[in-house]
């Protein structure tokens, strides 16, 4: 008797239980681009652009159909809330995948934009966050042929599901929250580009925060010895030129590795270490099998000087986008100064970049 | 016949359950101020004060604390207090991880649904359950761990094997080893080995004497546990950045992504499987609350209207107001006050209780 009352109130209470909170898949909006820009109108702060999905019963290329909501305000939640008015469905970030800051962004501080998307519990800190250049709107516009979702490219891209290719740094919110907090190690965010071709979208260079704005701009090239040096990203390709001919070495693995020594106080180094294990993909003149010894030294040489290019140029531009500093706080005991030695260190630290690439073929034909 | 295995089953429940009651924000709050030493000392400390309890309570086997107090004649005047206080921090001790666990229900499963709501399904289980027989009560544990574990240790490992774990940032995060240990640290990581104090009733069904052999795996599992506990969120957030999360830990599982994993937001997964840990959490430490209070209470009179009034409902009806009260007239800040004194105030209380009781009755003994 006592069990069957218990049983007859809790079925009443669920009588209670109004409306419920979940909203039906076709009430909803899925947000699948993300974009802030800076406003038209110069008394608003941000100008958002949401990508919004519109699912199509089939899943065919060229079914990518969306729309695009702007709005701009003073700040990036009110520009969400006044899109939302605008919308007959509720937006659901849930899959809101790719982050797009604009160029003008990026120019300014980005604390507060990063922490609004931090605190947002439905946006995924697994999303991944990209410059936009020139802005997100641009980006967000296009409509790539071979699209079959609509957005998919970007996630494409950046999940390493499709392309793989050491152009591309794919950067997740968390990894760019923890770079952007951290002392001694500067946030990298990879460029999309609008191809030349209106249709297209390409990953091109890379922008490194400093003091969380703008600091320095890679270019493509330096963008990809970066990525494959920091991620071991290895589908690159390198181009090795010799006096008169040149080839192409593909890598199987790439890996940079470093130490920082300041043993000797008077002048600090960072020993730097670069394996490459690759197969010769072009050249335009015959190599022959026996010379292999040969271009390892040349590649060698060649990666030497350019891996210590770029870290001259990070050094000289004050940017840290390999964590040395980092590095070398986790390497101290002395917490409370070791911060403030390294900032008196770095500007005066040198670089001795040891690479040892190995040859282990010719591919298909010799 | 109860066999052994249920006693490690409540052991490894609070090593789960301390991500949901604060245990990570207050040790990552300490980071720079001693968490690292004092989880050093916690971890001997707490695991054997609990090894040493338990081979106390297995030689009266059969028999819970209220009992062998009467048996080994310890003051009456003294009973009462002692095991009035030991529930009473049981019984808070399942309020917090409700409050806790309601919080991050409605902040991260369903914000659209009213709190009181959760509360109140929350309630219906949690006092149903802990109002069972005490074998029903451990049966109900065991398939509650043994449906979410498996999925739970495999996420574990996911998190640690993660590429974008950021091994600097944990380093520089032991660099803090050297500090004076803080006490709000060594109370938190106690609790991590505080399971052991549920055999205060439950040994009542453990007719046989615990086999402490398998005690080993809890000293591993438990520097695992402590360890995971704190280095996870710094590697995902950064040494830096961590501090800033009301939840850091689950925020931090919004950080692995399970690619082809049905839900490749692996966040929804763990909160989903961390409904079970938590509330079974919650009805294990009412229910030995509860027990407590029941043997320190007079005998009931038989009455004619309202029988199903029974006092063990009334005392947790009594709990359950105090846990609606709390949601409902403090903010969040507050009660992640609440839940850091009581892991203030619950360390010294425990062990001061364990050594005296064990203090008597070698004295006695002698």
């Amino acid at each position: 008797m006592k069990k069957e009352r218990f049983l007859f109130l809790s079925l009443i209470c669920c009588l209670f239980l109004s409306g419920c909170g979940y909203k039906d898949i076709d009430n909803r909006y899925f947000v699948v681009g993300l974009g802030i820009d800076i406003p038209e109108n110069e008394e608003m702060k941000y100008k958002v652009t949401l990508k919004l999905a519109i699912p199509s019963a089939q899943i065919k290329a060229g079914e990518n159909e969306f729309v695009l909501e702007r709005e701009e305000a003073e700040s990036l939640a009110e520009a969400v809330r006044l899109i939302k008015s605008r919308v007959n469905k509720e937006l659901d970030f849930g899959h809101a995948k790719s982050i797009l800051l604009g160029d003008g962004i990026v120019k300014q501080y980005v604390k507060d934009e990063l922490e609004w998307l931090m605190r947002r519990r439905d946006i995924q800190k697994i999303a991944w966050i990209m410059n936009a250049s020139p802005s997100a709107d641009e980006i967000l516009k296009l409509k790539p042929k071979s699209e079959r979702i609509p957005g998919n490219t970007l996630f494409l891209m950046f999940g390493e599901n499709g392309t793989e290719t050491a152009y591309i740094h794919p950067k997740f919110l968390f990894e760019f929250y923890r770079e952007m907090k951290n002392e001694g190690v500067s946030a990298v965010l990879p460029t999309v580009v609008k191809d030349k071709d209106d249709e297209l979208m390409a990953v091109k260079g890379a922008v490194i925060f400093d003091n969380e704005k703008e600091s320095l701009r890679l270019s493509k090239e330096e963008a990809m010895l970066y990525n494959a040096l920091c991620k071991g990203e290895d589908k690159s390709a390198f181009r090795i030129k010799a006096d008169d001919y040149f080839f192409v070495i593909s890598t199987d693995t790439i890996k940079g590795t470093y130490k920082i020594n300041n043993g000797n106080k008077k002048s600090p180094y960072v020993d730097f270490k670069v394996n490459i294990i690759g197969t010769l993909e072009e050249s335009d003149k015959n190599l022959s099998n026996e010379h292999f010894e040969r271009y390892n030294r040349l590649a060698e040489k060649q990666f030497e000087d350019e891996v210590k290019k770029l870290l001259e140029k990070f050094r000289e531009n004050g940017v840290d986008p390999f964590g040395f500093g980092m590095k070398y706080r986790a390497n101290h005991f002395n917490n409370d100064t070791e911060l403030k030695e390294w900032e008196e260190l770095y500007p005066k630290i040198e670089f001795k970049v040891k690479a040892d690439v190995k040859i282990k073929g010719t591919g298909v034909i010799e | 016949m109860f066999k052994s295995r249920y006693y490690y089953y409540l052991i490894f429940l609070n090593m789960l359950a301390n991500i949901v009651v604060f245990v990570p924000r207050i040790l990552l709050d300490d980071r720079r101020n001693g968490a690292l030493s004092a989880m050093l000392i916690a971890i001997p400390l707490g695991l054997m004060i609990s090894y040493f309890f338990t081979k106390f309570m297995s030689k009266f086997p059969g028999k819970g604390l209220p009992e062998v107090l009467k048996e080994v004649g310890f003051p009456k005047f003294l009973t009462v207090p002692l095991i009035g206080l030991t529930a009473l921090l049981w019984f808070s001790a399942g309020i917090l991880a409700l409050l806790a666990f309601t919080d991050i229900t409605k902040r991260f499963i369903n914000p659209d649904i009213g709190v009181l709501y959760i509360a109140l399904l929350f309630l219906l289980l949690v006092v149903w359950a802990s109002k069972l027989p005490t074998e029903k009560v451990l049966y109900l544990l065991e398939i509650v761990l043994i449906v979410n574990v498996p999925v739970i240790a495999f996420l574990f490992l996911k998190a640690i094997m993660n590429d974008a774990l950021s091994w600097p940032d944990m380093t520089e995060a032991s660099t803090y080893i050297m500090n004076i240990p803080s006490f709000d640290s060594l109370a938190a990581t106690t609790y991590i080995f505080t399971g052991y104090i549920n055999i205060v009733i439950f040994n009542r069904v453990f007719n046989e004497k615990i086999n402490m052999r398998p005690f080993i795996f809890v000293i591993f599992i438990g520097i695992g546990v402590v360890l995971t506990t704190f280095f996870i969120p710094i590697g995902y957030f950064g040494f830096d950045g961590v501090g800033e999360f009301n939840f850091p830990w689950i925020t931090a599982t919004d950080a692995i992504r399970i690619e082809f994993g049905f839900v490749e937001r692996v966040f929804f997964v763990f909160l989903l499987l961390y409904i079970g840990v938590a509330l079974i959490n919650v009805i294990v430490h009412w229910h030995v609350g509860l027990e407590l209070i029941l043997s320190i209470l007079p005998e009931q009179k038989k009455k004619k209207k309202f029988k199903w009034l029974t006092k063990d409902l009334i005392v947790l009806l009594i709990i359950a107001s105090i846990y609606m009260f709390i949601q409902f007239y403090m903010d969040e800040t507050t009660v992640f006050k609440l839940g850091e004194w009581w892991l203030r105030l619950r360390m010294p209380n425990e062990y001061i209780l364990v050594l005296a009781i064990i203090l008597y009755v070698w004295r006695k003994r002698r």
